[in-house]
């Protein structure tokens, strides 16, 4: 991921068959073709690699305009890596000058500053004066989850595994209780946990603005941090940054550089809490807990919805729990992470038809691991009423 | 083209159309590169009838060129503005007016995608066969104005088969609404029936009436990997002689069995030279007792291995893969030229023959896939790079596979239509009169010539 350029060879295997219309959000909304992975890359390849077109208003909206879930990726038959293309057009597209090289200093420092108390009280306000974080964007807590655990959490009973655990950035800050759910469960079913020290952002929102350079140091920082713990996996409950730490961070380098080596090394240890818990076995019984619940499959989970499936199959374990399917779990909620904060209309149409399927399927709870559609569904749906899976499975530990 | 862009705003509001060169660039394309010939003064997104109604008669007035267009996803060049003018995308006329279950009929706007249509009436118990595999992205309207059809053929033929009756915008703006929901109508030209496949030369197809099918209560997969095209090929004749019909009969090349292996499990042999895939519907019982007829008769006559798949979510990933070859084939090679010929199928063991002699003897690499239950076969040639010399090469090949199987009785296309693809053959189909015939038609419908101009006709007419 580090030019448009790298990305050449790819876009002229692009067969046009246009089978991303198919599962696009955006198009899904606007249906205008310009807005399906098809269009992209031909405009992205016309204006900023041919400069057989100027680079203007529009087609930097049409860029902007993704909510980079990947979807095309992963349906496409030629199996282009589409998400990263547009992540590349980003980083060509990113503004210049000092207002904007301050704002990406400030972002940059508040994702290296994560789960350091006090600085996302601090930083949070201050970006959202500059219009770098959303206004609507919810108060991040005064004490962030990791400013009050120690370096190890250990388990009462007999140590079944040890991991270290990536919280992610929702959880630290916005969802304390997603935090608190998986050290609960991960605690009681024997795993010793390892919170390691000088963890950064996975980078994922940084990718998203096209702020490659600024991913690249954050996967370093991580790298680091990662590379030297002794565990049996490395399990975060974010479903992003399952993507950014197991997919996509060894292609922030150079093939063959230590750095990719180093994520390669890393990618399989990578799981998400839930697949991690089911492939360990639950040695702690459930309690009955009368709830019926629904799964919304996050778009980043393309790519390992197997994982899902096996943190969803705890909650089976869990008696009395009642799993209604909707039509299409993996239908996007509109979120994007701040996508539906810029885009606001073509994101609630996109919710519309999830919020009906959820409707459908009559369940009083929604599970999903990431923390930007919880957050987005929960919007329409009230902040009970969407859980991270782990959450649920925690309830009935009680 | 001045004051277009005011002209069109007063008729269908500035969200109805766009004339930024940004969206222009990608409404060049259908789904070949090549066909890239000319680029719009404007992409319109009609709603409904009534604003394609008045787009089109302000077209007509202004003499501008008008290509209507469903996905996009054609192979023939069928929807690209070789003449600039507007393109009109009906992709927004999404509506499934009506299913009506006691007369087994659906009612749709031409934009509506045809996978969501059949998951609409299948959701009801009925069935709506035609399935180019674009399915997934294909619109009604396209599929009606190029009478395209897919695998299901062979037992269930194609659009041509499905359509009642259409509403129509002609050029100058006034709705014609043909043929019926009646399963017999026997009143007038079959006007219906000329507008379907008409690719959009003579009027703008807005909506479309269907006949349905009760839905089959179960189907069978088998697959069948055969050391030799030829023995495909006559395992293919001998079938349809033999009076069984499956419901889907594909001849693939054996490169489609590697793609198999990234899906299914236990793998394929990966040799021999080609491989069938069949589908059998009916009862649970019919469909696996065909299918293992098919399967013993596949065995005797020496395939590798031949593999029956009851299991429905199973058999879906076979049928997955499979309408992803195409597009998968061409991201593997610099430039893909495909060709629709069909013929008649008990001459398909003498046209295989026939062009794999001829990717010999020009030293082409060409593969032989197709719906060859119906007989309509896709040669493809495939080319690692691009000059002018292997392109005249290729072009030379596939004129020859053309007459080829023109020769045994075919057509020149079976499900694609002409387009710009394959106008330079027409005539060699159809014959000079028929062709005057057509030309005089068209000439009542579209008097200004604004209708996809620079389509079907032999280049020289084309103007």
């Amino acid at each position: 991921m580090l030019g448009l350029e790298q990305y050449r060879e790819a876009l002229e295997r692009c067969s046009q068959c246009g089978y991303c219309q198919a599962s696009c959000p955006v198009f899904s909304q606007e249906l205008l073709e310009s807005y399906t992975a098809r269009g992209r890359t031909l405009l992205i390849k016309a204006a900023l690699m041919d400069g057989i077109l100027p680079v203007g208003k529009r087609t930097k909206e049409i860029v902007a305009n993704c909510l980079l879930c990947g979807t095309c990726a992963h349906t496409c038959p030629g199996g282009l890596p589409l998400d990263e293309i547009f992540m590349a057009a980003r980083n060509q597209l990113r503004p210049g000058g000092p207002a904007a090289s301050l704002k990406r200093g400030l972002h940059r420092k508040l994702m290296e500053q994560r789960g350091h108390p006090g600085a996302m009280g601090k930083l949070g306000p201050l970006a959202k004066t500059l219009g770098l974080a959303p206004a609507d964007l919810p108060q991040p807590a005064a004490r962030p989850f990791l400013a009050d655990q120690p370096e190890v959490l250990r388990p009462s009973g007999a140590v079944r595994a040890r991991v270290a655990w990536f919280v992610g950035c929702a959880a630290n800050s916005l969802h304390l209780d997603t935090a608190q759910a998986v050290r609960k469960v991960l605690l009681a079913n024997g795993v010793e946990v390892v919170l390691p020290q000088g963890l950064a952002c996975c980078g994922l929102p940084a990718l998203a603005q096209g702020e490659v350079e600024m991913a690249q140091d954050l996967a370093r920082r991580n790298l680091a941090a990662l590379a030297a713990q002794e565990v049996d996996a490395v399990v975060t409950e974010c479903t992003s940054c399952v993507l950014m730490l197991r997919d996509k961070m060894g292609r922030l380098f150079e093939p063959e550089s230590p750095e990719a080596q180093a994520a390669q090394a890393l990618a399989p240890k990578v799981m998400e809490a839930g697949a991690f818990l089911h492939q360990l076995g639950l040695s702690q019984t459930p309690q009955e807990c009368g709830v019926s619940y629904t799964l919304h499959q996050p778009c980043h989970a393309a790519g390992f919805a197997a994982q899902v499936r096996q943190g969803l199959s705890l909650l089976e374990q869990v008696p009395g729990a009642d799993y209604r399917p909707m039509a299409d779990p993996a239908a996007c909620c509109g979120a994007g992470g701040d996508f539906f904060l810029k885009n606001p209309a073509l994101s609630q149409g996109v919710r519309r038809s999830k919020l009906e399927q959820i409707e459908q399927s009559r369940a009083e709870v929604v599970v999903t691991p990431c923390p930007a559609c919880r957050h987005y569904l929960s919007l329409a749906l009230g902040p009970d009423k969407v859980k991270h899976p782990l959450a649920l499975l925690a309830g009935a530990y009680e | 083209m001045k004051g277009l862009a005011k002209d069109l705003a007063h008729l269908v509001g500035p969200e109805g159309f766009s004339t930024d060169p940004e969206d222009l660039l990608v409404y060049r394309h259908d789904a070949i590169a090549y066909f890239a010939q000319g680029e719009p003064a404007a992409v319109v997104l009609p709603k409904d009838t009534v604003h394609a109604a008045k787009v089109m008669a302000y077209a007509s007035q202004n003499g501008i060129p008008l290509t209507p267009r469903g996905a996009g996803s054609g192979l023939s060049g069928g929807c690209t503005p070789v003449r600039g003018g507007i393109v009109l995308d009906t992709k927004r006329m999404k509506g499934i007016l009506e299913i009506n279950r006691g007369n087994l009929t659906a009612r749709v706007e031409a934009g509506v995608v045809l996978a969501a249509f059949q998951q609409a009436v299948e959701a009801q118990g009925f069935f709506y066969p035609p399935d180019p595999q674009s399915k997934s992205v294909c619109t009604l309207g396209g599929n009606v104005a190029t009478r395209a059809g897919g695998p299901r053929a062979v037992k269930y033929g194609t659009t041509v088969n499905y359509v009642l009756g259409l509403e129509a915008v002609l050029p100058d703006g006034e709705v014609i609404r043909t043929g019926s929901s009646c399963v017999k109508h026997s009143a007038g030209y079959d006007l219906t029936h000329l507008l379907t496949g008409s690719e959009g030369t003579l009027a703008l197809i807005t909506q479309a009436t269907v006949r349905l099918l009760p839905k089959p209560p179960a189907t069978c997969t088998a697959l069948a990997v055969c050391p030799t095209m030829e023995m495909a090929a006559r395992i293919v004749s001998e079938t349809i002689a033999g009076g069984v019909v499956p419901s889907m009969l594909e001849l693939l090349t054996t490169a489609s069995l590697a793609v198999f292996n990234r899906f299914v499990t236990p793998p394929l042999p990966e040799e021999g030279e080609a491989c069938l895939l069949m589908e059998f519907d009916g009862t649970a019982q019919e469909a696996l007792r065909q299918a293992q007829e098919m399967a013993g008769a596949c065995r005797d006559m020496g395939a590798i291995d031949v593999r029956v798949v009851p299991q429905a979510d199973e058999a879906a990933v076979y049928w997955m893969v499979r309408s992803r070859l195409y597009p998968l084939v061409v991201s593997r090679f610099k430039r893909v030229v495909t060709e629709d010929v069909t013929v008649p199928r008990d001459r398909i063991p003498e046209f295989a023959a026939k062009v794999m002699g001829i990717a010999q003897e020009m030293g082409l690499s060409m593969g032989l896939t197709g719906h060859a239950g119906d007989g309509n076969m896709h040669p493809t040639i495939r080319m690692d790079e691009v000059t002018d010399a292997l392109q005249a090469r290729a072009d030379q090949a596939m004129a020859r596979v053309i007459k080829a199987g023109l020769a045994l009785g075919g057509v020149i296309s079976g499900e694609h239509g002409v387009g710009l693809h394959k106008a330079e053959f027409l005539e060699l189909e159809l014959g000079r009169e028929q062709i005057a015939l057509m030309r005089r038609i068209k000439k009542a419908f579209d008097p200004k010539g604004i209708m996809n101009p620079g389509k079907i006709w032999p280049p020289e007419l084309a103007s």
